[in-house]
């Protein structure tokens, strides 16, 4: 009997201590506590950043203890949502802040979850700070419209880093076919009619939506820039357009709903999973598709390396007559939005940006682009086709893991090059990356488009208008997505595309098209 | 009686008919689990080649398993659900059948109070949201006690046990209260040992739940190395979605992995799924009678 | 405070002595003779205040414009705004459409499998096969919904084991997440192998409760297998259907989110996305979260008076009630 006295006293304890446990400050120790997803290809290894040898060799170097904190796979979103709710903050969060926190860094400094960087950087960034001052398009995206810094950048650091993403196909079935490279609208269509009439597959084309629910990487740009329009916002001239809102479009919508029509196009191209994706490339169920230089191409040839004649190149955006150059292509801004910044709530803002700024000098560049010298990169200078350039070469730790571990995996764990982080990315990371000729290629032909000229930069909105743009755009792109299906599929016809633009007005697409026409102005201005 | 009636040709049908149907129905329930475990042990190129219904492994390979079991996620995470799954039911079972001996005292006049605050948070959810604000300015955030405590009482599972509770002789009680026993004595030493079926049952329902359960510790917990199994199947099984978030050029080789990522997702279901089937049976002859007296007068 | 003091002897004073006397001395005696119940209490209503109602408080944020910087309490007042708000969206009538028409199907499909599964294993003589139908049907209930969801999605690709056997039978292809009209079915389907066997351990203990004699006294004037079974079998279970049926009907207007989650994608939102789960998009992919828990609770007090309505027929018609 008093036993279970006791016992009940004991759980009334136990939960109000945990009831009264609130956080001890650590005073003087050089910690940091920071948020960030973990990439998928780094968690396959090590449940936690502080577990890479690179992270471990950045303590050493810096005499800073990082803790991070990550988010479950594919919940980045969800708990990013729900650190701001609990207003719980770590020091730092590495996010990006251009999108992902609704009324962009801007709102973000006025709820005061974040904090304007511009004293600190003066007082304790000398890296960072130079870099922008020799950079001036840099700069000008670091910062929001009113000259606030907010965030320690991920920077790519050239333009052969920009373009990652494109069509490509069975380089072997061409040649079995005798098929040429499509370059117009037209080529593509006799090229998946011949793949299908062959018999080599059922459906040519597949596209893949990495993100249930969430946007759609799919037809993307490939398929709709011919039509002189994209499946988002774009410029022409200075003129903001939502692509999906333009006349154009519907020139698209034709088109493609002929090629799905004619069982050219995967059923479930909307639905596919990543793996889905991967396994119907791998398992030779389709013959085109737009994906990645590195996952994609690489990827695809390391899976299946000596497995019959399999082999893929890279092929142009599509235009509708030749000699056209494309109207858009994948192509990423130098800073595309991702980057650390200091909560509110950061115990010690010094040193936060002590540590974050140590990226950005010589040792750290090193360190987050090639790992550990002796390690995971050695010094030459003959690397393949680049004759006389100093090389930090990867070594065989990172390029043929003992465990057989992949590339990518590897470079999870010795480098932030391999996938984003609070660094300058150094182009000599995509050529070792992308080693295989077919990868080199695709680099230099999706580079081939106006996207530069077409696509908007990193621009912010004030928090009004942020906020205003997000509760337009939350409904838009719901209901452009699903339209997209229904049209392509039938369940919706197309002599509906006018009341489809209706909607899209009623929902307040031209006020949202009207806030980022003067973010681009404004930032223009800057 | 039975013995003089004689089946008629109808009955003769239906009865064989309705044997039949049963056992294929039974083939329905269990053949998605057999068709994970004959998959986990099958060779991952086969496996990846094969169309239609499995029968017996394609070929015989515990690569899978051996990836699994390197894995340190799924290890460490095996065993976290181990203790949050002792640890939690502990908690789940000391305070409903605190909560089911007070509604089931008569001598107890303000008893319909409680049951009514349990009966109201059936129907009236407290949003996600706000749940979230109270675990977190507990200070239980990316703590164990978050779901232990946030869920220590199932009203349903609290209803059943009072029901059961209700059909054992208050005599039994009246005689340890002579020999000078207490309210504790009493439940710990005379109630709960003759109510071992409605025990096991809530044992199992709750042990069930919080093994499986994944959403909230996915909304609660911070640390990865803190994670339960049902969450990293969740990982493994659902979202295999994450670089599009990373925002990198989603660079990522396969090599090996991918060739046996289907036979690796169903190794980790058999994983997560089978100590649930090993405890299943030892609670299975309990639970029945427990959940079925008190669901019925409940 | 001394006012407060004031009103209150005043208050007592009002009162009957006798009364004042005897609510005081009862507390303290019944506190006395059965305080280790009200120990095993504390704990109880702790849980219930502390987990439940304080979140419940938390709801107000549904009429504030809630930011985390201020908190609840500081956060400013916005009235019905996010009420109004979801009734002006595009989506609302599609969301309550869908919400009904999933708890509807299920209802209408996934309420009868129980009890006719349970009259088929009550056909069952052999005591041994009865036992391991039993058995074998409540597994699935077990299992996790990650895994449940992930099998279907996995068996339901193009590729994938539903299609072979669709094939095999000479049919086309389906894909059953990408079409609209199929999800739910899939959904329903699903719920009911997952739960069908479970479903039937409260009708077969209202049949094994049924008196042997009536039984044998049917047998005596000639009555048939099949006579008793609707004469005897069902009538007696009845009572129970009528219970669960009412209790099932206040639960229409809940589906929940977690299982949809798992399954949908954009290009069934038409049929597949339901109240619960643009609460959830709202709350925890918008940052929506005044707005999420305005939807939540608008929800909530619908089942609310559900409940209650079906609990008041059914006191009238069943004489049963939950409380």
């Amino acid at each position: 009997m008093k036993k279970a006295l006791l016992l009940a006293l004991a759980i009334l304890l136990v939960t109000g201590a945990a009831f009264a446990g609130g956080e001890e400050e650590a005073g003087g120790a050089r910690e940091l506590t920071i948020w960030e997803g973990l990439w998928y290809n780094t968690s396959v290894s090590v449940p936690t950043l502080d577990e890479t040898p690179v992270y471990m060799a950045a303590q050493e170097a810096t005499g800073i203890d990082v803790t991070w904190i990550h988010p479950p796979q594919g919940q980045d979103q969800e708990q990013f949502n729900l650190l701001i709710a609990s207003n719980d903050l770590p020091d730092m969060i590495y996010q990006r802040w251009s999108r992902e926190y609704p009324g962009g860094p801007e709102k973000a400094i006025s709820d005061g979850v974040i904090i304007p960087l511009n004293d600190a950087m003066e007082a304790g960034a000398p890296n960072l700070t130079q870099l922008l001052a020799d950079n001036p398009l840099w700069d000008k995206s670091a910062k929001t419209d009113n000259g606030t810094y907010y965030m320690f950048p991920f920077i790519r650091g050239g333009e052969d880093l920009m373009v990652f993403f494109g069509p490509q196909g069975r380089a072997d079935w061409m040649e079995q076919l005798g098929l040429e490279d499509p370059v117009t609208l037209d080529d593509w269509t006799a090229n998946l009619q011949a793949v299908k009439d062959a018999g080599l597959v059922e459906y040519p084309l597949t596209f893949t939506q990495f993100n249930r629910g969430r946007g759609i990487n799919g037809p993307g740009n490939a398929f709709i820039q011919p039509f002189g329009t994209t499946w988002d916002f774009h410029q022409v001239d200075g003129v903001v357009e939502f692509g999906p809102y333009e006349d154009e479009y519907l020139d698209f919508l034709t088109f493609f709903k002929g090629w799905f029509d004619a069982g050219l196009v995967d059923p479930e191209f909307f639905s596919n999973e990543r793996a889905t994706f991967d396994a119907k490339i791998l398992n030779g169920e389709v013959a085109f598709w737009t994906s990645y230089t590195g996952s994609g191409i690489g990827a695809y040839l390391d899976a299946n390396g000596g497995q019959g004649t399999f082999d893929i190149k890279p092929l142009a955006y599509p235009v509708v007559n030749e000699g056209e150059v494309p109207f858009f292509g994948q192509r990423d801004n130098p800073l595309n939005g991702w980057g650390l910044a200091i909560t509110s709530q950061a115990s010690d803002v010094a040193l936060a940006t002590e540590w974050a700024d140590f990226a950005y000098g010589d040792q750290g560049h090193l360190l987050f682009n090639f790992g550990i010298e002796g390690e995971s990169y050695n010094w030459t200078t003959e690397y393949e086709g680049f004759e006389g350039e100093r090389w930090a070469e990867y070594t065989d730790i990172v390029t043929a893991d003992a465990q057989g571990r992949t590339l990518a995996q590897m470079g999870g764990l010795y480098t932030r090059s391999f996938y984003s982080g609070p660094i300058v990315q150094d182009r000599q990371y995509i050529f070792q990356y992308a080693r295989r000729p077919a990868q080199r290629e695709a680099i230099q032909i999706w580079s081939q488009t106006q996207a530069a000229d077409h696509m908007l930069p990193l621009i912010t909105a004030t928090p009004d208008e942020a906020e205003e743009f997000a509760e337009i755009m939350s409904e838009v792109t719901t209901y452009r997505e699903e339209m997209f299906v229904r049209f392509i599929t039938g369940q919706e016809p197309l002599s509906n595309f006018g009341e489809f633009q209706a909607r899209l007005e009623q929902m307040g697409i031209e006020r949202a098209i009207e806030i980022r026409q003067a973010g681009l102005e404004r930032f223009d201005a800057r | 009686m039975a013995t003089v009636h004689r089946r008629s040709a109808g009955e003769w049908i239906f009865d064989h008919a309705n044997i039949f149907f049963l056992a294929f129905l039974c083939f329905v329930m269990l053949y998605p689990l057999y068709y994970v475990a004959v998959a986990s042990v099958s060779d991952g190129n086969q496996l990846m080649a094969h169309t239609g219904p499995l029968m017996a492994p394609l070929g015989f390979s515990l690569a899978a398993y051996r990836m699994v079991f390197n894995n340190s996620m799924v290890v460490r995470s095996f065993f976290n659900s181990v203790y949050l799954v002792i640890v939690g039911t502990s908690v789940n079972l000391l305070l409903t059948s605190f909560a089911a001996y007070v509604l089931s005292r008569k001598r107890v006049y303000w008893k319909n109070l409680i049951m009514v605050m349990a009966v109201i948070t059936m129907m009236f959810h407290r949003g996600l949201v706000p749940f979230f604000l109270t675990v977190r300015s507990l200070g239980l955030l990316d703590t164990y006690w978050s779901v232990i405590l946030g869920f220590a009482i199932s009203a349903y599972n609290m209803i059943i046990m009072r029901t059961y509770f209700l059909t054992i002789p208050d005599s039994l009680e009246e005689s340890a209260k002579m020999d000078g026993a207490n309210d504790f004595t009493i439940l710990f030493r005379i109630i709960l040992p003759v109510a071992k079926p409605v025990v096991a049952t809530m044992i199992l329902f709750y042990g069930v739940g919080r093994w499986n359960g994944y959403f909230y510790v996915m909304i609660f917990l911070r640390d990865r190395l803190k994670y339960p199994i049902s969450l990293v199947l969740r990982e493994i099984l659902v979202a295999n979605s994450a670089d599009s978030m990373v925002g990198a050029d989603g660079a990522g080789d396969m090599g090996d992995t991918e060739r046996i990522a289907d036979s690796i997702k169903f190794a980790t279901t058999m994983v997560a799924t089978v100590p649930i089937l090993v405890l299943y049976p030892y609670l299975q002859k309990y639970f029945v009678k427990g959940a079925m007296i008190g669901s019925v007068k409940g | 405070m001394a006012k407060n003091s004031a009103t209150a002897t005043v208050d007592l004073a009002v009162r009957p002595r006798m009364f004042r006397a005897g609510y005081g001395t009862m507390l303290r005696k019944d506190f006395n003779r059965n305080r280790y119940l009200y120990l095993m209490a504390l704990p109880v209503v702790a849980f219930f205040v502390i987990f439940h109602y304080v979140p419940m408080y938390g709801l107000v944020i549904s009429f504030k414009r809630y930011s985390p910087a201020l908190g609840i309490n500081g956060s400013p007042w916005v009235g019905f705004k996010y009420f109004v708000d979801f009734f002006e969206s595009y989506y609302t009538w599609r969301l309550i459409r869908n919400t009904i028409l999933l708890s509807v199907y299920s209802l209408v499909w996934g309420f009868p499998a129980p009890i006719i599964l349970a009259l088929l294993i009550n056909e069952v003589r052999s005591t041994g096969f009865k036992r391991v139908v039993q058995s074998l049907t409540y597994v699935p209930h077990f299992i996790s919904l990650v895994v449940v969801a992930g099998l279907l999605l996995e068996f339901s690709q193009g590729s994938g084991l539903f299609n072979d056997i669709v094939q095999w039978f000479g049919g086309e292809r389906i894909f059953f997440f990408q079409e609209p009209r199929f999800f739910r079915g899939m959904y329903i389907g699903s719920g009911i192998w997952q739960e069908v066997g479970w479903g039937t351990i409260i009708y077969l203990s209202a049949l094994s409760a049924i008196d042997p004699q009536l039984y044998e006294a049917a047998t005596i004037d000639g009555a048939g297998r099949f006579s008793k079974l609707w004469r005897i079998t069902v009538p007696s279970i009845i009572p129970t259907i009528v219970v669960l049926l009412i209790l099932r009907l206040g639960q229409l207007m809940t589906v929940g989110h977690e299982k949809i989650i798992l399954l949908y994608n954009s290009s069934i939102y038409e049929t597949a996305d339901v109240i619960s789960t643009f609460v959830y998009r709202k709350g925890l992919l918008d940052f929506s979260w005044s707005y999420a828990t305005a939807i939540g609770m608008f929800n909530s007090i619908i089942n609310l008076l559900l409940v209650v309505t079906a609990n008041a027929i059914s006191r009238r018609v069943n004489e049963t009630s939950l409380w």
